[in-house]
């Protein structure tokens, strides 16, 4: 009988600690598992102690944004001020949670086949040892009410759920937008990290106001081809690409986006090599060069004639327009907002 | 005849009670298309079904909890005939339950609310990607409030009579 009365307080100050956990704000919890998503390693009716707010990634922990609703979840992220938590059967992690709701971490996972059978026992035992006390209290009138009531209680407390929703909230931002050198033609990239949602079609895709046609659309990203002329204009004077895209989404979204991308083209060189004049851009940019030749004969006046070349994707050996024994060219271009001139001896 | 009024209003509270389990509760259209009931529900967010151990436990135990409370109001109205009068108790007891289970469904109610106004609802998000923008979502709620009140309305009415049923007993004991 004292045994039995141990056993019957041990149980009795278990449920009181279990209530209390809930409410006290102490990193301490006994917690009854009642959903599957952690199987198999905590399952359902086995009982999770939960202690301490030391974890890492890895370590399951219980979160709780209200007295009665906590999560136990395993970390699998953990950044500055919240913690992505994922149950080990669930496809999907939980959303970004703020850290100060984990209560604790679990240490201990009682399995269901060593806590219940004592507690069914002992329940038993307190039942049959005070059945004439409850005989005596529960008249005929109470009887149903008392049996609804102890029904629905066990169920309710039993059954309480400690997960919510396995909800994709769809989430689109902005990887990268930049612009792809591949010599001849720049090809611009917007690149965007997706979750729960992808790009399905571009319903308008602008730079600079210009409208221009996507090369290729994916799940994640738009690709296009930089008109010739826009680049030659942003390169010359410096500007950063504006891009706009209006994109349709899957799940019925529509995106609105407006990019800027900062173009970094390598400076042109030119040179005079054998009688010629050698420029050089290898960017996909255009750069325009107005070149003026001046050219004499021994003893005779300078006499000058202009030139117009554009240049990309490499370089371009251009030849005097006129056969001279002295050469010269002034070269003017405009690049990345500055005018640069160069006077080079041609012959 | 007051019995049988008692057995009729017993019968009007179990059928407003299983209306108010059956009814939606809160019904969605545009992005979060669907409605929630206390026995089921049917929720797509933006095209993904919707799935809740929460409310799956609200409608499982709003379920056991009318099924139970119907079974007890059966043997209400069963042993309100009897002439005995622990018979008339028990009948007496067993229609107290509705008390409870009005309880129990508004608490049920209470915590599914809680669940389904998580669901965002909101259809513009701003991002480094630019505006985002899903079909809107509008809620509409559904009759639950009223047959809630409807089962409140039955209960006090089925109660005020077995309480003169058993006030007349005890009574007729008396003499």
């Amino acid at each position: 009988m004292k045994l039995f009365t141990i056993a019957l307080y041990t149980l009795l100050a278990l449920v009181a600690l279990v209530l209390l956990s809930r409410f006290l704000p102490i990193p301490l919890g006994v917690y009854t598992v009642v959903s599957g998503s952690m199987e198999p390693a905590i399952r359902v009716l086995d009982i999770a102690i939960a202690v301490g707010k030391d974890y890492r990634i890895g370590d399951v922990v219980v979160w709780c944004t209200t007295y009665w609703y906590c999560v136990m979840h395993r970390v699998v992220n953990i950044s500055e001020g919240y913690i992505v938590t994922k149950g080990d059967a669930n496809p999907v992690p939980d959303p970004p949670m703020p850290s100060s709701l984990v209560k604790a971490r679990v240490v201990l996972v009682v399995p269901r086949e060593l806590w219940l059978p004592p507690v069914v026992v002992l329940m038993g035992f307190v039942l049959y040892s005070y059945r004439k006390v409850f005989a005596s209290v529960l008249t005929p009138a109470l009887v149903p009410l008392a049996m609804y009531i102890a029904v629905m209680g066990a169920a309710i407390v039993l059954v309480a759920p400690q997960t919510g929703f396995s909800l994709e909230v769809p989430e689109l931002y902005l990887s990268r937008a930049y612009v792809e050198d591949r010599g001849y033609t720049c090809i611009a990239v917007v690149e965007y990290l997706a979750r729960g949602v992808e790009l399905t079609g571009v319903t308008s895709l602008k730079v600079f106001n210009r409208s221009v046609v996507p090369l290729h659309v994916s799940g994640t990203g738009i690709a296009f081809a930089l008109p010739e002329d826009v680049a030659l204009l942003a390169v010359a004077k410096g500007l950063k690409l504006n891009i706009s895209v209006e994109a349709m989404l899957t799940r019925g979204g529509l995106l609105k986006g407006l990019y800027q991308v900062v173009l970094a083209p390598p400076k042109p060189v030119v040179k005079a090599v054998n009688s010629s004049l050698i420029v050089e851009n290898p960017s996909c940019y255009p750069v325009a060069f107005n070149i003026t030749w001046m050219y004499a004969e021994a003893g005779e006046p300078w006499r000058y004639v202009s030139t117009y070349t554009v240049v990309k994707g490499g370089g371009a050996l251009l030849k005097p327009p006129v056969n001279a024994s002295y050469i010269y060219a002034d070269v003017r271009y405009v690049w990345m907002g500055g005018e640069f001139f160069e006077r080079l001896r041609v012959r | 005849m007051l019995r049988i009024a008692f057995s009729v209003a017993t019968a009007i509270e179990i059928s407003t009670a299983f209306l108010y389990i059956f009814s939606p509760l809160i019904v969605f259209r545009g992005g979060v298309e669907g409605f929630y009931s206390l026995y089921t529900y049917n929720i797509v967010f933006l095209g993904e079904a919707v799935r809740s151990d929460v409310l799956n436990y609200t409608n499982s135990m709003a379920l056991l909890a009318t099924l139970i409370y119907t079974s007890l109001q059966v043997l209400a109205i069963a042993t309100a005939f009897s002439r005995r009068f622990e018979y008339i108790e028990l009948s007496f007891g067993a229609a107290l339950a509705s008390i409870p289970c009005y309880g129990i469904l508004s608490g049920l109610t209470t915590v599914a609310l809680r669940e389904l106004s998580r669901i965002p609802t909101t259809s513009r998000v701003v991002t480094l990607a630019g505006t985002i923008v899903f079909p809107e979502t509008q809620v509409f709620k559904g009759p639950t409030q009223t047959l809630a009140t409807a089962f409140l309305i039955a209960s006090a009415v089925k109660l005020t009579l077995m309480a003169t049923v058993l006030y007349m007993q005890l009574k007729a004991l008396r003499t």
